[in-house]
């Protein structure tokens, strides 16, 4: 079967730009499976506007994110904090120079915020829910679906 | 046996010698097993120590910004600024307590001493101060300087509780919203609104409390400042009564998210004026659209008994749309207003706004302003700024 000269072009302009379609799947909000403590979408997305910086038993909440490319982060801030990821890092980064920030998140890739929630039952992130579902020692607390 | 055979059983053995030879027995691979799962444990304890160590080490990081001017105003040429060059040291010096701290080097400073080699001129002035064994020296006093140098903050932040700090040292003044977020990488344009930093001061130089407050889904934040006030050095106060502010905000969960507040200062200067500054601010963002307003007021009591009242506003609505931004602004201020009527140093500002976010840390502005004033001695004019941001790091 002879490929469609639209899908070639559409393909080779792709390249050509340098893109790769990210593909968006959903996300899960995930802590330490010993925490069994529980915060509303509402509070998730407080959490990531520092406004909410400590779990209900007073314990500080070490609060990660996605590096701004990773599609789990587009996904997560457009859902929860109705926000692009570059405005969301940006306003993140904006928080931490003019010295308001109460609560800084950590940026790492997926398998080290999974590493990190493995180790700290204070710990809170969100990665790709197939990643999600595929690890040992965390619980999701969250699913969002794209 | 045919020649056929026997290159097929050559091959066979070939194949099956290395891999006999490589055989190792069940224990032999457990052994290795769990070397190899003790590296892997060591270099997760290795990584959380350094990540540890790190995450206390002194943090340097900054921004930097340069911009082109064109403008119609008589007597303007295009010209480039070094607007700012800053450094920000911050450290976490335990769970509790942190430092911050900018050093701003505007308009790409440089300060001559008359010792310098460079200075062929004999400097007459000198200026003599004791040095650390008690003696006085002389030495040249300065002789060129551009630009400027600003210790624009430095302060130390306790966590009293979770909604509770304390700030010692010297910090933005809490007022309104752009004085809060006023770094360049991260506003619209690099041309302020008129009114900031000419109602509420630009820095305090004392101690302030601050905090959130939790009612369900709205957040109370919450700052009190008390300082020297306005007109001072760090080196002290030139009066006995301090500069006291408060900036209370709340936070609603309407839109994406929305935020209003007010700001409230209180000064006795040096020369026995008061001053009384209050404002009102409101940030709404629903999507990729934000608008923010701010409305400050000023009313100076002179000794004369005379009554000078500023009136500053302005509203800007933004629109994000991929790695870009497009706004508008309106802006107004009058330093000399009463009754509302307008005095000739009442200006109106209309500015065009366009930012490419070419990555996280970078961004080209483009800005136009259209600006008008009443004082028919003053002419009105219009002038562009293209320029850089810079943010210096993670």
């Amino acid at each position: 079967m002879r490929p469609r000269p639209a899908s070639l072009t559409a393909a080779l302009l792709l390249l050509l730009a340098g893109i790769s379609p990210a593909v968006a799947e959903s996300v899960a909000i995930i802590v330490n499976s010993e925490n069994q403590q529980n915060f509303t979408m509402q509070e998730i997305k407080y959490i990531y506007s520092e406004y909410i910086v400590s779990w209900p038993s007073g314990k500080r909440i070490e609060r990660y994110d996605l590096p701004p490319d990773d599609p789990a982060r587009e996904v997560f801030t457009r859902k929860v904090l109705g926000l692009s990821a570059r405005v969301a890092a940006l306003e993140e980064q904006s928080r931490s120079v003019n010295n308001s920030a109460r609560n800084p998140s950590r940026e790492k890739r997926a398998p080290l915020v999974a590493a990190a929630i493995v180790r700290s039952a204070n710990a809170l992130g969100y990665v790709s829910l197939p990643y999600a579902q595929s690890l040992v020692g965390v619980r999701i607390m969250h699913v969002i679906k794209e | 046996m045919p020649s056929k055979q026997l290159v097929y059983l050559g091959w066979l053995c070939c194949l099956l010698l290395p891999a006999s030879a490589l055989a190792i027995t069940k224990q032999e691979a457990e052994e290795k097993l769990q070397t190899m799962e003790q590296d892997i444990a060591f270099s997760k304890e290795q990584f959380y120590d350094i990540e540890t160590e790190l995450s206390h080490l002194m943090k340097i990081s900054g921004y930097m910004d340069m911009e082109y001017h064109v403008s119609r105003e008589k007597g303007s040429y295009p010209q480039f600024r070094l607007h700012h060059f800053s450094l920000f040291f911050n450290k976490n010096i335990t769970e509790k307590w942190r430092f911050f701290s900018e050093i701003e080097y505007q308009d790409g400073p440089r300060y001559v001493s008359c010792n310098s080699p460079d200075q062929n001129q004999n400097c007459d002035d000198q200026v003599t101060v004791r040095d650390t064994s008690g003696r006085n020296q002389s030495f040249a006093t300065m002789k060129e300087a551009d630009g400027g140098i600003f210790a624009e903050a430095f302060n130390v932040t306790y966590q009293l509780r979770p909604e509770l700090d304390l700030r010692f040292g010297r910090e933005f003044t809490p007022a309104g919203l752009w004085n809060v977020d006023h770094y360049p990488p991260y506003l619209a344009t690099q041309q302020a609104p008129q009114h900031i930093r000419n109602i509420f001061p630009r820095t305090n130089d004392g101690i302030s409390a601050f905090g959130v407050q939790r009612f369900t889904n709205t957040f109370l934040s919450y700052n009190v400042y008390l300082g020297n006030g306005e007109y001072n050095s760090g080196a002290g106060d030139g009066n006995a009564s301090k500069s006291l502010g408060a900036r209370l905000s709340i936070t609603l969960p309407a839109f994406t998210q929305t935020e209003a507040g007010l700001s409230l200062y209180h000064d006795t200067w040096n020369n026995g004026s008061t001053k009384d500054a209050t404002g009102v601010h409101l940030r709404m963002k629903a999507n990729d659209f934000t608008i923010q307003s701010e409305v400050a007021h000023a009313s100076i009591e002179q000794v004369s008994s005379n009554t000078v009242e500023s009136l500053g506003y302005y509203l800007q609505a933004v629109y994000d749309w991929r790695a870009f931004s497009f706004g508008y602004r309106y802006d107004v201020f009058d330093d000399n207003t009463a009754n509302g009527v307008k005095s000739p140093t009442y200006g109106a500002i209309n500015s065009l706004i366009f930012n490419y976010h070419s990555a996280k840390n970078v961004v080209f502005k483009l800005e136009y302003h259209m600006e008008s004033y009443e004082d028919s001695q003053v002419d009105n004019y219009n002038h562009a700024i293209a320029s850089v941001a810079v943010h210096l790091g993670e």
